[in-house]
């Protein structure tokens, strides 16, 4: 080859035709002055008519249904892959942590109002406990300790006489 | 070569029977296999020449076409999808073998006597017997570029997509592919023309 001639992979594609127009043609007049181009053309374009001629090669039976076949015996393995589906309490158990900072904060304030009823409620319950010294039945009974909510008289610290006394003791 | 409208319609079939065959329509997908098999087991053969290996191979690209079905996009034709399967199926089995065969050039390859004239005939299956006998002598590399151009009619975008390499590099590796091939086509071996 001359310094004139083109580089081996345009004789290549030029028997592609996977070059530019203007290329080709410049490519197809030099090689028609260039023996030694025109020769390696020929040779290039030989081996293509070859690959034309040779013969198919046909596989003579009908792979479809032994695809088929082979698919439905290992059907398990061979299912089109799709990511398999979670099971749904793990998902939910997933979700619940995933969201458990947006419930924290949530959480806090409902905690603090849950146990001030609660309190309340308690309180509530022991207002109405039943004093043992208290006749059964007596009207008085039931409110025991609601004389705390009452005033507490000048100079006094008990509410009532009987709320810090001692039982038996004398005043 | 193939017709436009032949290869648009076929195209448009593999699209219709793919999207079944997702679905779970076996039956679709018997369909693609019966209408690509000769095409994936021809390639196969070729780069393998065994023809029981290149049996069993075939079945094997399509059973891991069916496995990879939901990855297919239609932005590549689904036959191009298929050889690059088949390219990296033949491939590896290549790699397992680790060794050069030699194969004898009648092995499994019937030559189709297509020529009008006796002699015409004998030069046909012999440059048919010179081009098989080539092809079992260059490297894979060589080998798989050449069938995927000019037995199987891709492109050199095709070919890039189907080989992971640039177009220029498809064009560098087709000259030396076929530089490779000349050299074991020629009828006598002899002074080579540089």
């Amino acid at each position: 080859m001359t310094s004139n001639c083109p580089p081996a992979d345009a004789l290549s594609a030029l028997v592609d035709d996977a070059l530019p127009p203007a290329v080709r043609d410049a490519l197809l007049a030099h090689s028609a002055a260039c023996p030694l181009c025109a020769a390696r053309l020929a040779e290039l374009r030989a081996i293509h008519d070859a690959f034309q001629d040779l013969p198919a090669t046909p596989l003579g039976f009908d792979l479809g249904a032994r695809v088929i076949a082979r698919l439905q015996a290992d059907a398990p393995a061979a299912a089109p892959r799709c990511p398999p589906p979670r099971p749904h309490w793990l998902a939910s158990i997933k979700r619940f942590f995933n969201d458990l900072p947006a419930w924290r904060a949530a959480l806090v304030p409902l905690a603090g109002t849950a146990a001030a009823l609660a309190f309340g409620v308690v309180l509530g319950g022991m207002l109405l406990i039943e004093d043992e010294a208290m006749p059964s039945g007596s009207p008085s009974a039931t409110l025991v300790a609601m004389s705390l909510f009452d005033p507490v008289p000048p100079g006094n610290l008990c509410p009532r006489a009987d709320a810090c006394a001692p039982k038996g003791s004398s005043r | 070569m193939t017709d436009a409208r032949d290869l648009d319609a076929r195209t448009r079939a593999d699209e219709a029977d793919v999207a079944r065959a997702r679905a779970g329509d076996t039956a679709a997908f018997a369909a693609l296999v019966r209408r690509h098999q000769d095409r994936v087991f021809g390639f196969i053969l070729r780069m393998l020449d065994a023809r029981d290996e290149a049996m069993e191979l075939t079945q094997d690209v399509f059973v891991k076409a069916w496995q990879a079905l939901p990855a297919w996009r239609p932005e590549a034709r689904f036959s191009t999808w298929l050889l690059q399967i088949a390219r990296n199926a033949a491939l590896d089995q290549l790699r397992r073998r680790r060794v050069v065969q030699f194969a004898p050039l009648d092995d499994g390859l019937d030559v189709a006597d297509g020529a009008p004239g006796p002699e015409e005939r004998y030069a046909s299956r012999q440059r048919q017997a010179r081009l098989e006998h080539a092809l079992q002598r260059i490297a894979a590399e060589h080998r798989e570029i050449l069938l995927l151009r000019e037995v199987e009619d891709l492109s050199y975008g095709e070919l890039a997509a189907v080989l992971g390499i640039a177009e220029g590099t498809v064009k560098s590796r087709l000259a030396r592919a076929r530089a490779a091939l000349l050299e074991h086509f020629r009828p006598s071996a002899g002074v080579r023309d540089d």
